[in-house]
């Protein structure tokens, strides 16, 4: 026994000493960390991790990102928004857009066209252009990867909606025939999904665009580890969340529009640790910082800061059928909650450069009508409208909400604020808090919610994605909102996936804004900013509303 | 009570440890007279104010007096720890008190079936529950509760094992007295005493782990000032150290208070209990 | 003989167990209102019946409950555990990945815990109700009092963030890239790399949240020393040895220490089992990519089939380590026998 507690000792001793070197070198990693901050701080231009973090010393630039929920980087079923930054990197569409505003411009595409009857688009392709494996690129591996998407049947699919068939009648071209008109097309073509894979590669991993592809695919795992693209950059590893490494490709066909060699994205999406290491230099870019810690870096000289809206909108649901609703489904009520909310104190919550939609279709999308006047509260008026509805004492009621964020702000924060303006005219919220895999997600989509607080990100950047929320629509149904209720609004959705020219288009979307500025279940509360903040070394870091970070403008200076 | 004045004046610690819980008794029930501000209504034009003579702890996101959130706040951990033990405490009791007693088969499955419950983490397991049934304070109590039992039924059952083997209790038994009436009368008296040491100082690591859950977002829906919650909104802010701090402090001593409490009436009741936990 | 008895026996209630822990898990997951197609199909998608349907066949959700149950169960058989609806990757795959994270954090906590704990424990023994013991007695109860997220942020804020004085979170800072998988431990990995660099890197990453994790414990193990320490001074064979005149510390250190710590042992192995099971707050606070960050973000999904593996794994390692402390104590106690 004796022997025994000795070797029990014995193992404790050396672990002491073990911990020892721990110690010391705790200090010393901190001893370093403050040496590259105060060199970034002095004004040094060159890359301190660039130096540290390429093993062939190349430009390495690193960024930090939200990690949780990436969950495929495999063209077919790829959709979580942080994705696309990687997806953007490896791949290329046939269609993309450079900046946030205006439309889809050719990218793999040389020339397009529009039938007569808008139900055919043919699309020629670039000529020389070659996948990181060499293998050249043709017009069959363009009809691959759609109809693999299509079949796949994953998440993304409900981009292919409106494709019927895709036809090749030669190497160079390809033509799509849609199943109805849709002025959206051009856009939808540009999301990640639709990318273009090599599909020699993809094929010899058990990729499959046959009708089958959804039980029959097999590639997802070999695509969630490397990429089979034509984009400037390859991915070359990704350790789920901890880091995602992208390498230039060699073979890239194009222009290189970047000098950076080497991406490391590190998925660790804490906003207070983006922060600090931005600071410190150990990190190039972050992109999930808040309102309360971009202020922290105000002053630091090597760090410059980006809070610029994205199309992401949080709303406030009334059901308008009366027996899940409620008296939210009165609109006069609906008008009287819309009086009363306070928009300014909400931009507050949310954070410096939240914007309020005018209505339905986010600022800064084609057509929209701009903002909402943050000083549209009026509390009288809505005392009256809440009385005409016959509460002149207001009312109780529940506000669900879920455990999600809308870019950060917790939806709970919001429904607090909600519920906390609808005091001021006598309705009592009670707010119920329900987890989305847990009941909400179910509720909300087969429209159970009486009243809720939710947020709405867009899959791809055109604004027919908001037709979602018009009556007999997804969204709209969601909220109750049948078709022959209000047929006259109904109509307009039809009419704006028609309208194939921009000018058209436009003036449909106005139309809409304007029947929803006052009236129907949604009310845009706040259009949420992104927070980013890199290093001053670093040029062409934007946020970008389809990419959130298109890394394939971004230079060392 | 001649025992408990000598602790009083010799554990200086458990002294300290009944001040602090007395004093967050008191705060509790006199919350409404003690907090300067509501707790729930907002005021935007002083939010995420550092602590000044105005706000003592400060403010929130929401401009709300974190102060008076905190002194409200103590209802809720305070119901927690007290009602999570008295029922974990009761069930696991009866449920261990009976598989001691009959022992055999019903035992050696009673006791699997529980272990069975140890066995999981306990968090994941409180994440399932409240995911299953919603969440609320009940459902987290609950939660709190269906996690607990098991460790009381296991010291019930080891307690009850040597306690059978006494001589009244044999002899009752061999006068014939019903098994039921035996255990009631008494076993689980005679048992009890384990159990009452093991429930004090089980109060401070449930009102950490209703903490905990209502950190993870399971509990009482906002704007109720829990304080779990109340750490986890403060995180956000994190160089603003007061929104997470007052209420982490708060969760904290009380705990502690708890803690010292337990300890010195363990020595107390049981001097051959101090090597248990 | 007997103990091999024993040992089979153990083997046999086991697995036994784990059968009944993945029922229960499988029940209870049922019971999520929640539809999993909702946690992991988008706003959009959700609604479209194709895609739906598509999932649900891919998942094998579209199965009557039974059905999936005793397919779960006959996998189980042959160590399969299926597929996690979340990431698509095998539930065994993400669990050899995040298990390692978990193991090296917890091997690093109990062993500090281990060490302060004894140590303050003998302290406290040895000069007993003076300052320094009450002192100790503050510590262990500061220890199991102190709330876990709480502490990580603190310990963030002040050694991280103001003082610099430890890394952050994370397993490696990122001017190193993760070394080869070998044992999934960083610091071993990057040794068996020949990368002391690194080694020390992660080495260092590990002591925030392994101090956090190891307050709880310590305390435990302080009380459970100090109190065995006491006990085992008031024996017999202890009073002869101070009548012959031996003094008190080195009593202690000579005799009274080996037999105060094999209750310990039981307190070390409990707080190892919890460990390895309950770290979802610290290891999300400090992203450290293990099994409870996998649990928490797995419940957060209804993903069924890792719920399960999740709980498999932290049942097998608390059984294994409740198993291996018993046989221990036959092993060190003479006095007590395999029965």
């Amino acid at each position: 026994m004796k022997k025994k507690l000795l070797a029990l000792f014995m193992s404790l001793a050396v672990v002491v000493s073990f911990v020892g070197c721990g110690g010391g070198s705790g200090s010393g990693s901190a001893a370093e960390s403050s040496a590259v901050g105060s060199a970034a701080n002095g004004g040094s231009t060159g890359g301190e991790s660039a130096d540290n973090g390429s093993a062939d010393g190349g430009n390495t630039v690193v960024i930090a990102m939200e990690g949780e929920g990436l969950e495929t980087f495999d063209p077919g079923y790829v959709y979580e928004k942080y994705a696309h930054v990687v997806m953007n990197a490896c791949y290329e569409n046939l269609f993309k857009f450079y900046g946030n505003e205006g439309t889809a411009q050719p990218c793999l595409a040389d020339t397009y066209e529009f039938s007569e009857d808008s139900l055919t688009l043919t699309v020629t392709l670039k000529d020389g252009i070659t996948f990181a494996s060499g293998n050249p690129m043709t017009s069959a591996d363009v009809a691959f990867s759609i109809n693999r998407c299509k079949n796949l049947k994953g998440n993304p699919s409900i981009m292919t909606d409106t494709i019927d068939s895709i036809e090749t009648p030669d190497e160079k071209t390809v033509v799509f025939h849609l199943t109805e008109p849709d002025s959206a097309i051009l856009s939808k073509l540009t999301y990640n999904a639709l990318a273009i894979l090599d599909s020699e590669v993809a094929k010899e991993n058990g990729a499959t665009d046959a009708e089958d592809a959804s039980s029959a695919d097999t590639a997802r795992n070999y695509l969630d580890g490397t990429s089979a693209g034509s984009g400037m950059y390859v991915l070359t590893k990704y350790t789920p969340n901890e880091e995602i490494v992208l390498e230039k490709n060699a073979n890239y066909w194009g222009e290189n529009a970047s000098n950076v060699d080497r991406y490391v994205i590190q998925l660790q999406g804490d906003a207070n640790s983006q922060m600090m290491t931005l600071s410190t230099g150990d990190i190039d870019v972050a992109l999930n910082l808040t309102d309360d810690t971009v202020s922290e870096l105000e002053g630091n000289d090597s760090v410059a800061v980006l809070n610029d809206p994205t199309k992401t909108v949080a709303f406030v649901m009334m059901n308008m059928d009366e027996s899940i609703g409620g008296q939210v489904s009165d609109p006069k009520v609906q008008q009287a909650i819309r009086k009363a909310l306070d928009y300014k104190g909400t931009q507050e919550i949310v954070g410096s450069g939240t914007v309020t939609p005018y209505s339905l279709i986010q600022d800064g999308f084609m057509g929209s009508k701009g903002t909402r006047d943050v000083n549209y509260t009026n509390i009288e008026e809505a005392k009256q409208l809440l009385a005409d509805a016959g509460y002149p004492d207001g009312f109780d009621i529940d506000l669900t909400v879920t455990d999600l964020a809308f870019e950060g702000t917790p939806l709970t924060d919001l429904a607090q604020k909600v519920k906390d303006d609808l005091a001021l005219i006598g309705i009592n919220c009670n707010i119920v808090t329900q987890s989305w895999a847990a009941g909400y997600g179910d509720a909300y989509r087969d429209g159970t919610l009486g009243f809720t607080v939710m947020y709405w990100g867009v899959d791809y950047a055109d604004p027919n994605v908001q037709l979602e929320f018009l009556p007999g629509n997804s969204v709209g149904l969601r909220a109750g909102w049948q078709a022959d209720m209000d047929p006259d609004i109904a109509a307009l959705s039809k009419a704006c996936m028609e309208a194939t020219d921009d000018a058209d288009r436009t003036a449909v979307l106005e139309q809409i804004q304007d029947a929803t500025y006052e009236y129907g279940p949604f009310i845009m509360i706040a259009q949420a900013p992104a927070h980013f903040g890199y290093n001053t070394r670093l040029t062409g870091v934007a946020v970008s509303d389809p990419y959130t970070l298109d890394v394939t403008m971004i230079n060392i200076a | 009570m001649h025992a408990l004045k000598k602790l009083f004046r010799s554990n200086y610690l458990f002294t300290l440890g009944v001040i602090i819980c007395l004093a967050w008794i008191i705060a509790a029930i006199l919350a409404p007279v003690i907090a300067p501000y509501d707790p729930i209504v907002q005021d935007l034009g002083v939010r995420l104010k550092a602590p000044s003579g105005e706000h003592w702890f400060g403010t929130d996101n929401f401009g709300r007096d974190i102060f008076s959130r905190v002194i409200y706040g103590g209802r809720y951990s305070l119901l927690a720890g007290v009602v999570t033990v008295i029922l974990s405490g009761i069930i696991g009791t009866f449920y261990g008190a009976v598989a001691g007693y009959v022992g055999g088969q019903v035992d050696n499955v009673m006791m699997r079936f529980s272990e069975m419950i140890l066995s999981f983490p306990s968090l994941v397991l409180a994440m399932i529950i409240n995911a299953v049934l919603g969440s609320n304070l009940f459902n987290t109590l609950f939660a709190l509760v269906i996690v607990s039992w098991p460790t009381y039924a296991r010291l019930m059952r080891s307690v009850v094992l040597s306690v059978k083997e006494n001589e009244y209790v044999t002899a009752s038994i061999a006068l014939g007295a019903p098994k039921m009436r035996v255990l009631i009368k008494e076993i689980i008296p005679n048992s009890i005493n384990s159990v009452l040491i093991m429930a004090t100082t089980d109060i401070g690591n449930k009102i950490l782990m209703f903490s905990t859950l209502s950190f993870l977002g399971l509990g009482s829906a906002p704007p109720t000032p829990e304080w779990g919650m109340m750490v986890s909104d403060g995180a956000d802010y994190f160089n603003k150290f007061w929104i997470a701090g007052f209420p982490g402090l708060a969760i904290f001593t009380m705990a502690v208070g708890a803690n010292f409490i337990g300890d010195g009436l363990r020595d107390l009741l049981d001097p051959k209990l101090r090597k248990e936990f | 003989m007997e103990r091999l008895k024993f040992v089979g026996k153990r083997l046999l209630y086991m697995i036994v167990m784990l059968f009944g822990v993945a029922t229960m898990v499988f029940i209870l997951t049922k019971l999520i209102p929640g539809d999993p197609v909702v946690a992991n199909l988008g706003q959009r998608a959700m609604s479209n019946p194709e895609v739906v349907a598509a999932y649900r066949a891919k998942y094998g959700l579209d199965q009557p409950l039974a059905v999936q149950y005793f397919m779960y169960m006959g996998n189980l058989l042959h160590l399969d555990l299926g597929t996690s609806i979340r990431t698509n990757n095998e539930v065994l795959f993400e669990l050899k990945r995040c298990f390692p994270a978990t193991i090296e954090l917890a091997l690093m906590s109990i062993i500090l815990a281990t060490i302060f704990g004894i140590l303050f424990g003998i302290i406290s023994a040895v000069r007993r109700n003076s300052i320094l013991d009450q002192g100790v007695r503050v510590i262990s109860v500061t220890g199991v009092s102190i709330p876990s997220f709480w502490f990580a942020l603190l310990m963030l804020y002040f050694l991280y963030y103001k003082l610099h004085l430890f890394p952050g979170p994370g397993r490696l800072s990122n001017t190193f890239s993760a070394p080869e998988t070998v044992t999934g431990l960083y610091v071993l990995d990057s040794l068996l790399e020949g990368n002391t660099a690194k080694a020390m890197d992660a080495l260092s990453h590990l002591l925030l949240p392994s101090i956090v994790l190891a307050a709880f414990t310590m305390g435990l193990i302080t009380r459970t020393t100090r109190s065995n320490i006491l006990d085992v001074m008031s024996t017999d064979y202890i009073r002869t040895a101070k009548a012959k005149g031996l003094s008190e510390a080195g009593l202690i250190l000579k005799h009274a220490l080996g037999n105060a710590l094999i209750p310990v042992l039981t307190v070390i192995g409990l707080g190892l089992g919890n460990l390895l099971g309950g770290m979802v707050l610290v290891e999300t606070i400090f992203n450290w990519p293990g099994v409870g960050q996998f649990a928490y973000e797995s419940v957060t999904a209804a993903d069924y089939p890792s719920i399960i593996g999740v709980a498999l794994l932290i049942a097998l390692n608390y059984m294994v380590i409740n198993t291996i402390v018993d046989i221990l104590y036959g092993i060190i106690d003479p006095r007590v026998r395999c029965s």
